[in-house]
């Protein structure tokens, strides 16, 4: 759904300084371009109804010497949906981070989606391993799994284009399912992403061995 | 910050599905060619020959592994051997295996020292694919790799990331066929895959069944490297212009067609 001028006034009024907010495990570079490649798109793609519309990414939105885990929970909080890339990484106990921001925009969504069957948060499935942590299989989530064999060549391909599309017009339902419901982001300075992560019960499940041919 | 510390390098397998494709040779020549081009490498390059039923790399670089010091040096097979003895004795050594930092366990508790040829040429390790003794044969069908796995794992995350951190390029020299060392050498270890073949229905056919299962395989793994394949055509007759041509055209159509059935070159 496109998002109505009036829907942007208030979001913008009621502190939502960002529409998409992109959480994903720093587990190489590959992974970290790719996040900004899906930033560049969203923001592009919302560009088109929206004046202006900021997304954003820890790497390029937090200045050098800031407060990282105050920045990221304060722009969680001011952001209408949070964007995940989904792969084991994400869900595992070194990249703890991720399972907190999950658990915290979960949070916050239950208070502004109330009464919605929306959820504030999009999976963007990048691997097809097993298993998924049952929050996250609760959830729709957008299929990438081929950009993780090729990353930024994959953003090339219509299939990342078409998956951008879907990802922003969700961005307008959710933005106008929190319009109607008048809760606006408060209180975001003080807001501190904490607690336990939604994959705290999660273990992943070794693959069966390659070309293993049974007797 | 310590040079293995740094950047991870990268783990690149040659692979045939048949023998005589001059896979070796290719392997051996990549890693001259690798130093040569980079000279300032902190970390260098390190071949493996993982071809453990038909060995033949060490001939390449036999002014060095011939020598006393290195011609009764163990190779791959021994230190998979030895490191299942020593896990079996030691099963807290394996709980501390099962980590992410679990290759720093490793180089600690079981580092490569032992096995490398060093300087086979200038800035370029080795690692045999065993000590060629009278027990070679027998250990090579006696080691079970499916069952290490099973039991073991999270040792082959580890060795692999043991070797990322160690070198900036490691070349592994695969085994041909599907079987249990193939499999490790094109789907555990690599994020390149070079696909090496002869312009004959066998070998492209091989290759082509291998590139779509190491694909899929890697699609549901928690590895989370991309998997780069590259086409190696070998043995080209150029004298038979028009039949080079014809063969060309068609291995590049076959190709093409099975990386975009494995998702990896969806349509632009």
């Amino acid at each position: 759904m496109d998002i109505s001028e009036d829907t942007e006034r208030w979001l913008r009024t009621a502190g939502y300084q960002y529409y998409c907010f992109i959480s994903y495990p720093k587990i190489h570079g590959d992974i970290g371009k790719f996040a900004w490649r899906v930033k560049d798109a969203i923001q592009k793609q919302l560009a088109a109804t929206v004046h202006n519309p900021q997304v954003f990414l820890d790497n390029t939105d937090i200045p050098h010497g800031t407060d990282w885990e105050r920045m990221v929970s304060r722009s969680l909080c001011g952001s209408v949906v949070m964007v995940a890339l989904c792969l084991s990484a994400y869900y595992r106990s070194a990249h703890r981070w991720c399972g907190l921001e999950w658990a915290a925009m979960e949070k916050l969504g239950s208070k502004r989606l109330t009464g919605h069957t929306l959820r504030p948060i999009v999976p963007i499935m990048l691997r097809a391993e097993r298993p998924v942590p049952d929050a996250v299989l609760r959830t729709q989530y957008v299929e990438m799994t081929a950009a993780s064999l090729t990353w930024e060549k994959y953003c090339a391909t219509l299939e990342f284009k078409k998956s951008i599309r879907q990802i922003v017009d969700y961005i307008g339902d959710v933005a106008e399912a929190i319009a109607i419901n008048r809760v606006a982001a408060e209180n975001c300075p003080d807001f501190l992403v904490s607690g336990e992560s939604a994959f705290a019960d999660w273990r992943p499940l070794r693959q069966e061995f390659p070309l293993h041919v049974r007797q | 910050m310590t040079a293995e510390e740094s950047k991870p390098g990268q783990i690149i397998t040659f692979y045939s599905y048949k023998g005589g494709t001059g896979r070796s040779m290719a392997v051996a020549n990549c890693g001259c060619w690798l130093v040569k081009s980079y000279p300032t490498l902190p970390r260098g390059v390190l071949i493996m020959d993982w071809d453990l039923e038909a060995p033949g790399l060490h001939r390449y670089f036999a002014e060095v592994t011939e020598r006393s010091d290195n011609k009764d040096r163990p190779g791959i097979i021994n230190y998979f051997d030895a490191l299942q003895q020593r896990l079996k004795n030691d099963p807290a050594l394996y709980d501390r295996l099962d980590d992410d930092n679990a290759w720093k366990v490793l180089r600690d508790e079981f580092p490569l020292d032992d096995y490398l040829v060093r300087n086979v040429i200038s800035g370029v390790d080795f690692i045999k694919a065993g000590r060629y003794d009278a027990a070679y044969a027998e250990l090579i069908s006696r080691f079970n790799w499916v069952d290490f796995y099973n039991d073991c794992g999270a040792v082959f995350p580890a060795f692999r990331d043991l070797l990322l951190h160690a070198y900036d390029f490691c070349l592994i020299d695969s085994r041909t066929g599907f079987n249990d060392v193939s499999g490790i050498c094109t789907m555990l270890l690599p994020e390149r895959l070079v696909l090496v073949f002869t312009p004959n229905l066998q070998s492209v056919a091989g290759v082509l069944d291998l590139a779509a299962r190491a694909a899929d395989y890697r699609l549901a793994s928690n590895d989370p490297r991309t998997l780069s394949m590259f086409p190696l055509p070998s043995r080209i007759e150029n004298a038979e212009h028009d039949l080079k041509q014809t063969w060309q055209k068609q291995y590049q159509a076959d190709f093409e067609s099975v990386f975009r059935s494995t998702s990896w070159m969806p349509a632009t």
